[in-house]
């Protein structure tokens, strides 16, 4: 089974085999001189999307099945403070944190009404840089 | 002498009893009277008989979407409402459009403190499922004294479920020990009736105006998986209350807890009222707390996830020590006070109201500026 997403002010986004595949990076650097944030913003105003300052955390939920969750809660506790986002029509979301917050001194949480469980992965920033970071997210 | 004695002491112990008794009885204190009074006050806003009342949205109508909801902050469903005083204090001391323009002139104090009639209520909902147990999160004291963190609901460590009567008839859920919401499991700590909680039926209308809100869509999604709809419920789990009185005036706060410790003073003397803990305060300062202190008046739901820049946690907060500050334009509006606070120079003081300083900020700043405050 192989869908492809393309869009333009979001970003792409590719799914192979039920395998979730991330070419963001490639996009930026194609499209170096843009906001970074306009890559993975899905429903967010553009007064958010204008928003470069600080750490940026975007990923999908999912089920078992893989299929995407909506109104699904991802919550990113910093030690300090909880960011919370609520997953859009297609499981994804966007968060972004202060720069002074080390990627391994966040906990992620993900939880949706009538879910049991989650299994959570991180992908951290390529190397020397301290964002973008990729949550994904699957419930059961 | 000694005969003296023996006839006054016990007529002196007999007129204490009596003046103990009397008093205690028939002559509320001053902090019942608010409290009935808050009380009251509330449930008239849950009947729908508040037709002198307007809500903030109808009075600064021209107020900018508050897009720091989706900021990634914990979203809250508030309503605040104002009494005829109130909104003609608003009117008359031009903090309705004409803040702005006051900005680098000297503070004039006539709009320092609220009139004595004034009244202001702020509602906190939580939405509840028609159908289907609905979880709370449960805020407990001894959890509360970090300096370092929030301790907003997101961080509360167990949830109650509250079901509606019908649901308890159909339903039994005591095979369920945790609970998803708000993006965590947590272990369920309490099993409660919806009437335990003060609570409207959502109308369409209902529905329509708080799905339209960016907090109350996000509270919505992130408690019922969904958007609100008509048939839900909207319980109300916290209230502030300020009441003119004179100077500072009197503040009442209020917010729903299944097992109040014995520490916290109810709301009343009803079912309902046994369910919500209060407090109130008429000086930032007195009467201290047991450790020497100033006077703490705080809400979980409201102050809690605040963090703290002063070493003074939330728990130790006081409602005219924060709202002392207010004015335009407002500085450092949520950091954590207690004690004696004062406007900062150059400011215009909004009756001890954040509402007019804020909405005059979002007015005049670039949105991103709040985002991340």
């Amino acid at each position: 089974m192989f869908k492809h997403y393309i869009d333009c002010t979001r970003g792409v986004t590719y799914q192979l085999n039920n395998r979730l595949i991330r070419c963001s990076f490639i996009c930026l650097w194609l499209t170096a001189g843009t906001s970074q944030a306009q890559l993975y913003g899905n429903a967010v105003p553009a007064a958010l999307l204008a928003n470069t300052q600080g750490i940026v955390w975007f990923g999908t939920v999912r089920d078992e099945q893989g299929q995407f969750l909506e109104n699904a809660t991802v919550q990113l506790d910093t030690g300090i403070i909880e960011h919370v986002a609520v997953t859009g029509i297609e499981g994804r979301f966007r968060l972004v944190l202060p720069k002074n917050i080390p990627f391994d001194a966040v906990i992620p949480y993900c939880a949706r009404p009538g879910s049991h469980s989650a299994y959570i992965q991180r992908r951290p920033p390529p190397r020397g840089l301290d964002s973008p970071v990729e949550l994904q997210c699957i419930l059961r | 002498m000694y005969f003296g004695e023996q006839i006054v002491r016990p007529a002196v112990l007999v007129a204490c009893f009596f003046l103990t008794t009397v008093t205690t009885a028939q002559v509320a204190t001053p902090e019942d009277s608010y409290a009935q009074q808050f009380s009251n006050t509330v449930q008239m806003h849950i009947a729908g008989s508040s037709d002198e009342w307007l809500e903030k949205a109808a009075i600064f109508s021209d107020t900018p979407n508050d897009i720091s909801s989706l900021a990634g902050v914990a979203p809250l469903m508030l309503e605040t409402w104002f009494n005829d005083a109130s909104q003609r204090f608003l009117i008359e001391n031009d903090l309705l459009a004409g803040l702005q323009k006051h900005r680098f002139k000297e503070t004039p104090s006539q709009n320092q403190y609220l009139p004595n009639d004034a009244k202001v209520l702020l509602l906190s909902w939580w939405p509840v499922s028609a159908k289907g147990a609905t979880p709370i999160p449960v805020w407990q004291a001894k959890n509360s004294g970090a300096v370092e963190r929030s301790n907003g609901y997101l961080h509360w460590p167990t949830a109650a479920l509250v079901q509606t009567l019908e649901q308890t008839k159909t339903e039994t859920l005591t095979d369920i020990s945790q609970v998803a919401v708000a993006g965590k499991f947590r272990p369920i700590s309490h099993r409660a009736s919806l009437n335990s909680l003060f609570h409207i039926l959502v109308t369409e209308s209902v529905a329509a105006h708080w799905n339209e809100q960016k907090a109350g869509n996000k509270l919505s999604r992130m408690v019922l998986g969904r958007p609100l709809r008509a048939g839900d419920f909207l319980a109300l789990v916290a209230a502030h209350g300020v009441w003119g009185d004179s100077g500072n005036g009197h503040w009442l706060t209020l917010w729903w807890q299944p097992d109040k410790p014995a520490e916290l003073m109810p709301l009343g003397p009803s079912d309902i009222e046994q369910h919500y803990a209060f407090d109130s305060c008429s000086d930032s300062t007195l009467p201290r707390e047991p450790d020497g202190s100033p006077n703490s008046c705080f809400n979980p739901w409201l102050e809690g996830g605040l963090v703290s820049h002063s070493g003074i946690t939330p728990r130790q907060s006081n409602c005219i020590s924060c709202h002392a500050r207010a004015s335009f334009p407002p500085q450092d509006f949520l950091n954590v006070t207690q004690g004696e606070q004062h406007i900062p120079p150059n400011s215009l003081p909004t009756g001890m109201l954040w509402s007019p300083a804020l909405r005059a900020r979002d007015m005049t700043t670039h949105h991103d500026e709040a985002i991340f405050r």
